[in-house]
C-alpha cells in the first residue's frame, strides 16, 4: 500500500511538470502582449506615434523580463539567429522573420536592419515625411511587395548605407537555410527558469513558493490568490459539504421507494434540475429575487462589506449575500450525487447477499443500515476526492454571475488582461489539487474496499 | 408518443436549426404583387433587407423578423407588451424569438461537431491504447533508436515548415490542424519501421514491447488535470478568433478524455470475453474481430457518453458566449442573449427564454443518454 502511494506520488511529479509546461506554452500563444496592454496603447500606427512608442515598449518589456528567451533551448531554422528573441518590437520580428524566409542570410539581414534602425533613430536635420514613412514601413513591412515599393522611395543620397546593405542582402541570398533545423541553447537565463527558480532579485521562484507579481497591479500573486481562495472557500465548502451530506439520505430514501410515484416524480424533478445550467438559474434568481423589478430578497452582487459591522451582524450579512451563490453551486452537485447514491443503493439491493439476509429473516431496515448504506457509500467517498479541486478552483460560472472575487473570477479577469503570473499561479494550484484529489480518491477507494487490488499497468 | 418525447424534442431542435431562415425572416414565402403575379420573395430575392411593402397579400414566416433587424421604436419591449414581438426585444429592438431561432443553428452545430470531434479522438485514443498484438506494439530495438533520432526533425518539419507550405497551397485551417500531427507521427514511425527492416538479425533486431497505453494514460491525466474552463479559454484565445471552427476545436479537444477512458475500458473488457476469443480462434483477423465484435459492444456506453457530451458541449459553449469568449457578444446566440439579460436586469425575458432553449435541449440530451445507458447495459453478441 505504501509502495503504491509512493509510486503514485512519484508519478505526480512528471504530470505536474508537464502541466506547467503546457500552461506555459499555451499562454504564450494567446494573443495580446502584457507589455502592450500595460502601456494601454495598441501598436501606434504610423511613423509619428511609433517614435515615442517603441522605446517605451522595449523598456516595459525588459522590466517584465520578457526580453529573454522562453525556454532553455529553442528549435528553429538555420536562417534565424539564436538571439532572435532580443528584437524588442513584435512588428520588427515579423518583418525580419519574413526577410529570413525570403533570403535566409542573417548576417546580411542584420546589417541591413542595423543600418535601417540607425537611419530611423537619427534622421538628420532634414525631416522629410515621405522618407520617414518609407523608413517606418520598411521596419514593419511583412511582405515583399511592400518592401520593394518603399525601398524605391528611399532617398539615395541620404540613406546610401541602407540601400547598400539591401543590395548585399539580395545578392547573397541563401533561402535554403530555412529548411534546416537548428537548436539553440540558451542556458539558464530564460523565462521558464526565472519563473521556476527566481530571478535573483526579489522573486524567489516557484519552487520556493513564490508565484511572482501580477503584471497589472504589481501585487504579489501569492497574496492575490490567497485572498481569492478565501472567498472561494467560503462558498464552495458550504455548498459541497451540504451537497455531499444531504445527498446520502436523499439517495437512500429514493432507492428505498424505487419505482413508486414519489420516487419517479422526485427523480424526474432532480433530473430536470440537473439539466438547468447553473449560470442561467443564477441569473434568473438574480433577476427575480435579487435587485431586479420583482422581489428584492437578496443582494445581486458582491460579498458585502462587513468591516463596519459587529461579529454576528457581519456573519448574518455575509450569509445573506452568499445564499444564492451557494445554492447555485450546491444544486448541481446535490442532484448528481443523489442520483449516484440512488443508483448504487439500488444496485446493492439487487445483490445476492441482501436476499440471503432477508431470507434469514433480518428486517430490511437493519440490512439497510449496516450493509447497503456502507457498500453503496463507497463510490460516494471516492467522488469526494474528485470534488476537492472544485473546492479550490471555485466555479467560474457562479463567481462571474454573482460578481464574487474568488479564484474563478480572478483567474478569468487575469486571463482577459494577459496577466500571466496570476493565470499560471491559479492554474498550477488548481491542477496540483486536482492531481492530489485523484490520488486521494484512489486511496480512499482502496481503504474502503480491501478487495480491490492495486491495478498494475500491464504492458 | 409521450414516451419518445426526448427524441421528438431533439428532432424539433434539429428542424428549427435547419429551417431557421425559413422560420424567422423578414421576407415572405409567397406573395402576390400589385399586378397579380405570384412571387416567392424569400427564395427569389437576396436574403435580408427590408421587405418589399407593395404586395397585395403576403404569406410570410411565422416570425417576420431577422435576428439582425433593429427596430428603434420597439426597444426593450416585454413579451406580449408589443403586439409584434412575441418574446420581446432587446436594447436594440431586435426580436428575441427570431434571435433564439437563428441561434439554434449556431449552438447546435458547435455542440454537435465538437462532440463528434471529441468522439473521434476519444475512440481513436482508446483503441490505440489497447492495441495489442505483435504487429503494433512490438518494436525492434533499432527502431526505437530511429524513433528517438527522427522525432526532432519530424517535429521541425511538420510543425514549422509544413504549416508555412500549407498556408500557400492548402489554406484550409482544419486540414492544417489535422495534417501536421499526422505528418509528425507518420514522419517518425514510417522511416523508423522502414529502416528497421534492414536489420534482420543481431542484437539490434530484437523486439521490445512498447505499449502506447501508459503514454495515452498520462496524456489523459494531464488533460483532465487542467481545469477545463481555463484550458478552453486559453485555447480559444490562442487559436485566434471567435468563430464556429475555433469553438468546435476548443471544446472537442478538451472533451475527448472521458470517451477515451470509456473506450479503453470497454476494449480491455471485451478482449477477455469468450465470444471475442472464439472469433480469434476461428481464424478471424484482428481487424475483423474488432469490427464485428468489439465495436458493436463497446459502442453502447460510448453513445451514451456522446449524448451527455453533447449536452455538456452546449453548456460550455453557451457559458463561453455568456462571458464573451465564445461567439461575439453581439451575435445572437443563447449565451450572448443571457449575457445581455444579465447586463439589463429588468429585461427578464432576455434571461428567461434563451435559457429555456438551453434547458430543453440539455434535458432532452440527458434523458436520451440516460435511457440509452439503461437500454444497453446488457451485452450483445
Amino acid at each position: 500500500m505504501l509502495k503504491y502511494l509512493a509510486r503514485r506520488l512519484l508519478y505526480m511529479i512528471p504530470t505536474l511538470v508537464a502541466i506547467t509546461l503546457l500552461t506555459f506554452v499555451i499562454s504564450l500563444h494567446t494573443p495580446g502582449d502584457p507589455a502592450m496592454l500595460k502601456l494601454r496603447n495598441s501598436e501606434a500606427s504610423g511613423p509619428g506615434g511609433a517614435r515615442e512608442f517603441w522605446p517605451a515598449y522595449a523598456r516595459e518589456r525588459a522590466k517584465l523580463n520578457l526580453d529573454m528567451p522562453v525556454f532553455y533551448f529553442s528549435l528553429s531554422r538555420l536562417a534565424l539567429p539564436d538571439t532572435f528573441y532580443r528584437i524588442a518590437i513584435p512588428a520588427h520580428r515579423k518583418m525580419l522573420d519574413n526577410l529570413c524566409w525570403e533570403y535566409g542570410n542573417w548576417p546580411q539581414i542584420s546589417k541591413y536592419y542595423q543600418r535601417l534602425k540607425q537611419a530611423w533613430l537619427h534622421p538628420g536635420e532634414e525631416r522629410d515625411e515621405m522618407q520617414d514613412a518609407a523608413l517606418y514601413h520598411l521596419l514593419v513591412a511583412s511582405n515583399a511587395r511592400e518592401r520593394v515599393q518603399w525601398i524605391k522611395k528611399l532617398d539615395r543620397r541620404r540613406f546610401g548605407p541602407v540601400l547598400e546593405a539591401w543590395a548585399e542582402l539580395q545578392s547573397k541570398a541563401r533561402p535554403w537555410k530555412n529548411y534546416i533545423p537548428s537548436i539553440h541553447w540558451h542556458g539558464r537565463k530564460n523565462q521558464y527558469h526565472y519563473w521556476l527558480f527566481g530571478d535573483g532579485r526579489e522573486n524567489k521562484g516557484l519552487l520556493r513558493g513564490d508565484l511572482g507579481r501580477s503584471f497589472r497591479s504589481h501585487r504579489k500573486v501569492n497574496e492575490i490568490l490567497s485572498s481569492a481562495i478565501l472567498v472561494t472557500l467560503q462558498i464552495s465548502i458550504f455548498a459541497l459539504l451540504f451537497a455531499f451530506l444531504l445527498s446520502v439520505p436523499s439517495g437512500l430514501f429514493l432507492a428505498g421507494r424505487a419505482g413508486s410515484f414519489l420516487d419517479r416524480s422526485l427523480s424526474s424533478l432532480l433530473f430536470a434540475l440537473y439539466s438547468t445550467p447553473a449560470f442561467w438559474l443564477g441569473t434568473l434568481l438574480i433577476v427575480f429575487l435579487g435587485g431586479g423589478d420583482f422581489l428584492n430578497l437578496f443582494p445581486p452582487f458582491g460579498l458585502g462589506d462587513i468591516s463596519q459591522r459587529g461579529f454576528f451582524d457581519a456573519l448574518l450579512f455575509r450569509f445573506w449575500h452568499l445564499i444564492l451563490p451557494v445554492f447555485c453551486l450546491f444544486y448541481p452537485a446535490y442532484t448528481y450525487l443523489t442520483r449516484q447514491m440512488r443508483n448504487s443503493a439500488l444496485e446493492e439491493m439487487q445483490k445476492p447477499y441482501v436476499r440471503a439476509l432477508r431470507a434469514r429473516g433480518i428486517p430490511l431496515s437493519r440490512i439497510r443500515r449496516k450493509d447497503i448504506f456502507i457498500n453503496a457509500s463507497l463510490p460516494h467517498i471516492t467522488l469526494l476526492g474528485s470534488f476537492i479541486p472544485l473546492i479550490i478552483s471555485g466555479s467560474v460560472m457562479i463567481e462571474v454571475v454573482f460578481s464574487l472575487p474568488g479564484m474563478g473570477k480572478t483567474t478569468l479577469d487575469a486571463l482577459y488582461a494577459r496577466d500571466y503570473p496570476v493565470v499560471f499561479g491559479a492554474v498550477l494550484i488548481t491542477s496540483a489539487f486536482t492531481v492530489l484529489g485523484f490520488l486521494l480518491s484512489d486511496i480512499l477507494y482502496h481503504l474502503a474496499d480491501p478487495r480491490i487490488q492495486v491495478k498494475k499497468e500491464k504492458a | 408518443m409521450r414516451r419518445h418525447w426526448p427524441l421528438l424534442l431533439l428532432g424539433f431542435y434539429l428542424l428549427t436549426a435547419l429551417l431557421a431562415p425559413l422560420l424567422a425572416n423578414s421576407r415572405g414565402w409567397i406573395a402576390m404583387d400589385q399586378e397579380g403575379q405570384i412571387t416567392f420573395p424569400l427564395f427569389q430575392q437576396a436574403p435580408g433587407g427590408h421587405p418589399e411593402t407593395d404586395y397585395r397579400w403576403v404569406i410570410g414566416p411565422p416570425v417576420p423578423y431577422l435576428p439582425a433587424d433593429q427596430d428603434a421604436s420597439e426597444v426593450r419591449k416585454a413579451p406580449f407588451q408589443s403586439g409584434k414581438h412575441l418574446l420581446g426585444t432587446d436594447e436594440l429592438g431586435r426580436d428575441v424569438l427570431s434571435m433564439i431561432i437563428h441561434a439554434t443553428r449556431k449552438d447546435m452545430s458547435v455542440a454537435f461537431f465538437a462532440t463528434l470531434l471529441a468522439g473521434f479522438i476519444g475512440i481513436f485514443a482508446g483503441m490505440i491504447a489497447t492495441a495489442g498484438g505483435s504487429g503494433f506494439r512490438q518494436f525492434k530495438r533499432i527502431e526505437i533508436i530511429f524513433i528517438l533520432l527522427f522525432s526532432l526533425p519530424s517535429f521541425f518539419y511538420s510543425f514549422m515548415i509544413l504549416p508555412r507550405l500549407m498556408k500557400e497551397f492548402l489554406p484550409f485551417p482544419l486540414l492544417q490542424a489535422f495534417l501536421a500531427p499526422a505528418a509528425f507521427i507518420g514522419g517518425i514511425l514510417i522511416p523508423a519501421r522502414l529502416l528497421g527492416r534492414l536489420f534482420r538479425r543481431g542484437a539490434l533486431a530484437r523486439k521490445v514491447s512498447l505499449s502506447p497505453d501508459p503514454l495515452i494514460n498520462r496524456l489523459i491525466e494531464i488533460t483532465v488535470s487542467i481545469p477545463v474552463i481555463y484550458l478552453i479559454i486559453m485555447l480559444v484565445g490562442s487559436l485566434g478568433g471567435q468563430s464556429t471552427l475555433v469553438l468546435i476545436l476548443a471544446i472537442g479537444l478538451t472533451g475527448w478524455t472521458g470517451i477515451a477512458r470509456l473506450t479503453r475500458a470497454e476494449m480491455l473488457r471485451i478482449r477477455e470475453q469468450d465470444y471475442y476469443r472464439a472469433a480469434g480462434a476461428l481464424g478471424l483477423k484482428r481487424w475483423q474481430m474488432i469490427l464485428r465484435h468489439a465495436v458493436p459492444n463497446a459502442l453502447g456506453p460510448v453513445l451514451t457518453a456522446l449524448a451527455f457530451g453533447m449536452a455538456n458541449a452546449i453548456l460550455i459553449e453557451s457559458f463561453l458566449s455568456f462571458i464573451g469568449l465564445g461567439f461575439p457578444p453581439d451575435s445572437a446566440t443563447w449565451g450572448s442573449l443571457l449575457n445581455a439579460g444579465r447586463q439589463d436586469l429588468s429585461s427578464w425575458w432576455l434571461s428567461l427564454f434563451p435559457g429555456l432553449a438551453i434547458f430543453f435541449i440539455v434535458l432532452a440530451l440527458n434523458v436520451s443518454g440516460e435511457r440509452w445507458r439503461f437500454r444497453h447495459r446488457k451485452e450483445k453478441i
